[in-house]
């Protein structure tokens, strides 16, 4: 018996931008890190652009794929770093989600940006107190974490910007 | 930039002094101090009261000193001294232990958060 799995035109592009996603995410994670937990979650730069361009949908896909592949890759799935890691991915895919539905113009690459590492970092700091460090001297770090969230949201929401601008026209 | 991009924009740079503020307030003093020895509770003391006083351990006695509010070991049979070290304890949540005496001190106060759970 012969079993066809049918691919639409939408599972590859999922499947190609979770690869650009998942290899940026393992690059990333040989930079060295001043502080722990910081990042500069590059890979989320591709999540928002897919977001731009193809909607809530597929960048969810590609977000929580991203994930769980690269956790597989980097040989941390299931441990205390995938957990957060998977607890940011889903918080800031759900906050995207209701931030595409914001009536007129609505959100721009860079507010998308912004929000999902505002989610992220929050939802990240939430998972570690309640899962691994049940201290309240843990917050303390989170206003110095939550500053480097919006100045690297920023940036990542400018290049996102800006790898729009440049590759919007070529699609169809 | 969309108009929604540049509200966010705001909102966020502008809130990040209070999250500072917050988060980074200085904690409650605390009212009590608990000593255990090991896994008992010895006695539970306030700290409005200045005094000195023994606490029995396996290797010998520790006394420790309670004054303005704060709490310090000022002496005790172990060798490292970390716990004479680590100086005044005041804040509520705030701990300190002689590890080779087994005896260990916490601040508690409002809130009732415990150190040890982790």
């Amino acid at each position: 018996m012969k079993i066809t799995l049918k691919s639409t035109h939408e599972d590859s592009r999922i499947a190609w931008f979770t690869a650009l996603a998942v290899t940026i995410h393992v690059l990333e994670s040989s930079l060295p890190s001043p502080i722990p937990g910081l990042k500069p979650g590059l890979a989320n730069i591709i999540t928002i652009t897919v977001l731009c361009q193809f909607g809530w949908r597929t960048a969810a896909w590609v977000s929580i794929l991203r994930v769980l592949v690269g956790s597989l890759v980097l040989g941390t799935f299931l441990s205390p770093t995938f957990m957060l890691s998977l607890s940011g991915a889903v918080t800031s895919v759900f906050i995207l989600g209701l931030g595409s539905k914001l009536p007129g113009r609505g959100f721009g690459p860079l507010g998308y940006s912004l929000l999902a590492s505002i989610a992220h970092i929050s939802a990240q700091f939430s998972c570690a107190y309640l899962l691994f460090i049940p201290h309240p001297g843990l917050w303390r770090l989170f206003p110095v974490l939550l500053s480097f969230a919006v100045a690297l949201g920023i940036i990542n929401g400018i290049i996102s910007r800006s790898l729009l601008q440049h590759v919007a026209y070529k699609t169809p | 930039m969309t108009r929604a991009d540049i509200v966010l924009l705001l909102i966020a740079v502008l809130a990040l002094p209070f999250v500072y503020l917050h988060y980074w307030q200085a904690t409650t003093a605390g009212t009590t101090v608990r000593i255990m020895r090991g896994e008992t509770l010895v006695k539970e003391l306030a700290l409005d009261k200045d005094q000195e006083f023994d606490v029995n351990g396996p290797l010998g006695t520790s006394r420790l000193q309670i004054k303005n509010g704060k709490i310090r070991f000022i002496s005790s049979p172990c060798t490292g001294k970390v716990c004479i070290h680590k100086g005044w304890l005041s804040q509520s949540g705030d701990f300190n232990a002689c590890l080779p005496n087994r005896i260990s001190i916490e601040i508690m106060g409002q809130g009732e958060y415990d150190s040890m759970n982790y």
